[in-house]
């Protein structure tokens, strides 16, 4: 069975189902640790860039990598896979965070694995990260990786049974 | 870079001029293996028995098949590469005792299947993982 993870929403009538399918390569590389909390942002940039620098050609690049922050590494390591589902291209809201995305991206892709690991300038096509309030004892991060082929499905269930496909449109047409 | 157009059984010498970089297109049979198939064919032939497949001059795919029975016989649905490196640890053996000429995977491996490479005259080869449906469509049967 797949493992399911809820999440209610105040003030919506419907369930929105995602599915995200993972591979084996971009998952053995996934990894969470605490950093002492003085090591701060500079220590977390520098986990996320030594995970991809190590994870290599493995994860199949050009990949997502998608970092979590919190208060322990479960709760990081639940943002990081979380962050998997957000689309490519797509900024954290907060302008701080949004600004980390793209300093993180730019200096991952500084690596020059490129696809495969043949070389290139594209080793990631985007990065996401996310938070959770922490306490200042503690400061854990982890990061989740996806293949370049990232494939995700979403639909609504609506109260009155009604679906609606938000990724695959043309799905739509077919439903009565 | 050059590009190669090679059937198996693989010859050593023609394996033995590919370079880093080269492409290769190949005909032929290929056999796929991943983590269980390793080691139960590493353990086969640590007890001296024999495995189903002459692999000498093959290729072995580092594949992730998913397949689907259609009445009495198998359907392939997809059938892309994954990570070599958990390979890694049998690869030595079977380069060795199986005499695989191609390992044909994704992400690349480590210095042990390198010197197995050198040592017995055999290649590792990358294929882009994300194409299924091509890949899907060339293949002769199961």
């Amino acid at each position: 069975m797949p493992w399911i993870d809820w999440e209610l929403v105040e003030g919506i009538d419907y369930a929105e189902v995602t599915v995200l399918l993972k591979g084996g390569g971009s998952e053995i590389v996934a990894r969470a640790r605490n950093l002492v909390p003085a090591e701060g942002l500079k220590g977390v940039m520098k986990y996320v860039i030594e995970a991809v620098y190590e994870a290599g050609p493995r994860p199949c690049p050009p990949i997502i990598v998608s970092v979590g922050i919190g208060a322990n590494v479960s709760i990081a390591m639940k943002f990081a896979a979380k962050g998997l589902l957000r689309p490519v291209g797509v900024r954290h809201e907060d302008p701080e965070v949004a600004r980390l995305e793209e300093t993180l991206l730019q200096a991952i892709n500084g690596i020059g694995y490129g696809a495969h690991g043949m070389g290139g300038r594209v080793t990631a096509l985007d990065v996401h990260v996310d938070y959770a309030p922490r306490h200042p004892a503690t400061l854990s991060v982890a990061v989740v990786m996806n293949c370049w082929a990232a494939r995700r499905a979403t639909m609504r269930v609506y109260a009155d049974g009604r679906i609606e496909y938000i990724t695959h449109l043309h799905l739509n047409k077919e439903v009565v | 870079m050059a590009e190669y157009k090679l059937r198996t059984p693989l010859l050593e010498d023609v394996v033995r001029e590919l370079n880093v970089g080269d492409i290769v297109y190949l005909t032929g049979i290929v056999v796929t293996m991943r983590d269980t198939g390793h080691k139960r064919a590493v353990e086969l032939l640590s007890r001296g028995e024999k495995l189903p497949v002459d692999m000498r001059g093959l290729a072995l795919y580092h594949a992730g098949p998913v397949v689907r029975r259609v009445g009495d016989r198998w359907e392939v649905v997809v059938i892309g590469p994954t990570t070599s490196t958990r390979m890694e640890v049998y690869e030595y053996d079977v380069i060795e005792k199986m005499g695989v000429r191609m390992v044909i995977g994704k992400g690349g491996m480590g210095p042990k299947t390198a010197e197995a490479c050198k040592k017995f005259g055999a290649v590792y080869t990358v294929y882009p993982g994300g194409q299924l449906r091509c890949r899907r469509s060339r293949l002769r049967g199961l």
